[in-house]
């Protein structure tokens, strides 16, 4: 759900009063893109489920701090991605996040370097549908966050190089140089899951 | 004329169609010339085809399209509980400051049409429970039987 521009400083106005109804809708136009987002990041529901949350707990607090230079979406997902990056450290540092979503024989394959599945006679008709999609997100969740948002952010989200730019505060060369390299570093991940090189 | 590597390094914009027009021509003619490179850039762009593929298929449905069963549901859906718990802790963390009474909450759980309907539908019933008793008042008791004279 998109809201024009009138809408949506109306609708800021009232979550400035912090107008509890205001927040209600608001929370039900932004759920789907906020948990997507951060499921995502996180590749782990659970925790996405908290997150998301808490990502919500943050807007109704500081809404004041929105200044109405960007979107409120595009303010929002900062928010999310903030939450994201904080989260991801959180976890790091409690040695939970690797085992969490790692700990099965793919992912460990993924840490280890090994294949995750048996090299096919035909490469071409190995990478389809769901299992790309699984080998997809089990090499995002080895980028570093930085790279992890990025990817998210522009390949999955489908955000414009102006709109990430707002959200990570980077100016437009280091958004795209970046993005570069953490495609450049998804493949490599990929690329070691299976155990072969992509197929052209 | 560019070099691999600085081809490579242009993969990306390249795929988003962020470059110059000169510097597209550049990326173009470097892949005309190199087999090699043309492989590379394929499987770069498989990569990412892969990606689209993985947005589309956790996108919403269309509005209007039949409601996808629970196991059919895109994993990235978010619980149907998200509002509730967000308010749960808002209540809780503001000390019952906000979305302290039941109504509230029950707002941003329905959807407003339902509760206006929900609220129609009640008056039409009460409305109409008024208007079904019998339009004729009851007979007023009779009046008790005047006392027999004491002898």
């Amino acid at each position: 759900m998109t809201l024009d521009v009138e809408a949506e400083r109306a609708l800021v106005e009232r979550l400035r009063r912090r107008d509890e109804a205001a927040f209600n809708l608001f929370v039900r136009a932004y759920q789907a893109k906020v948990f997507s987002l951060v499921q995502r990041m996180l590749g782990n529901r659970a925790e996405a489920e908290d997150l998301a949350q808490e990502v919500f707990i943050t807007v109704f607090r500081s809404i004041d701090s929105f200044r109405g230079d960007a979107r409120l979406g595009t303010w929002l997902y900062r928010v999310a991605i903030n939450h994201c990056k904080n989260r991801i450290k959180y976890l790091d540092r409690r040695v939970t996040r690797g085992h969490d979503a790692l700990d099965d024989e793919g992912g460990k394959a993924l840490t280890e370097g090994g294949p995750v599945m048996s090299r096919p006679d035909r490469p071409d008709e190995s990478m389809q549908g769901a299992e790309m999609a699984r080998v997809i997100e089990r090499a995002l969740g080895l980028l570093e966050e930085e790279h992890r948002a990025l990817v998210v952010l522009r390949d999955l989200e489908g955000l414009s190089y102006e709109e990430i730019m707002t959200i990570t505060g980077l100016p437009e060369g280091t958004v795209k140089s970046r993005l570069h390299r953490a495609r450049a570093a998804l493949r490599e991940a990929i690329e070691r899951g299976l155990g072969y090189k992509l197929p052209e | 004329m560019l070099t691999d590597d600085e081809v490579r390094d242009l993969f990306s914009a390249y795929h988003d169609r962020e470059l110059s027009p000169e510097r597209t021509e550049a990326v173009r003619a470097a892949l005309d010339a190199s087999a090699p490179l043309q492989r590379e850039y394929a499987a770069f762009g498989r990569m990412l085809d892969g990606l689209s593929a993985m947005a589309a298929a956790s996108e919403a449905p269309l509005p209007g399209a039949s409601a996808p069963k629970a196991a059919d549901a895109p994993k990235d859906a978010p619980p149907p509980d998200l509002l509730e718990g967000v308010q749960r802790r808002l209540q809780k963390r503001s000390g019952g400051r906000f979305y302290a009474d039941g109504w509230s909450r029950l707002a941003g759980i329905l959807p407003l049409e339902l509760i206006a309907t929900l609220v129609l539908i009640a008056l039409v019933i009460a409305y109409a429970a008024m208007t079904m008793v019998s339009p004729h008042p009851a007979p007023a008791p009779a009046p008790a039987a005047p006392a027999a004279p004491s002898p």
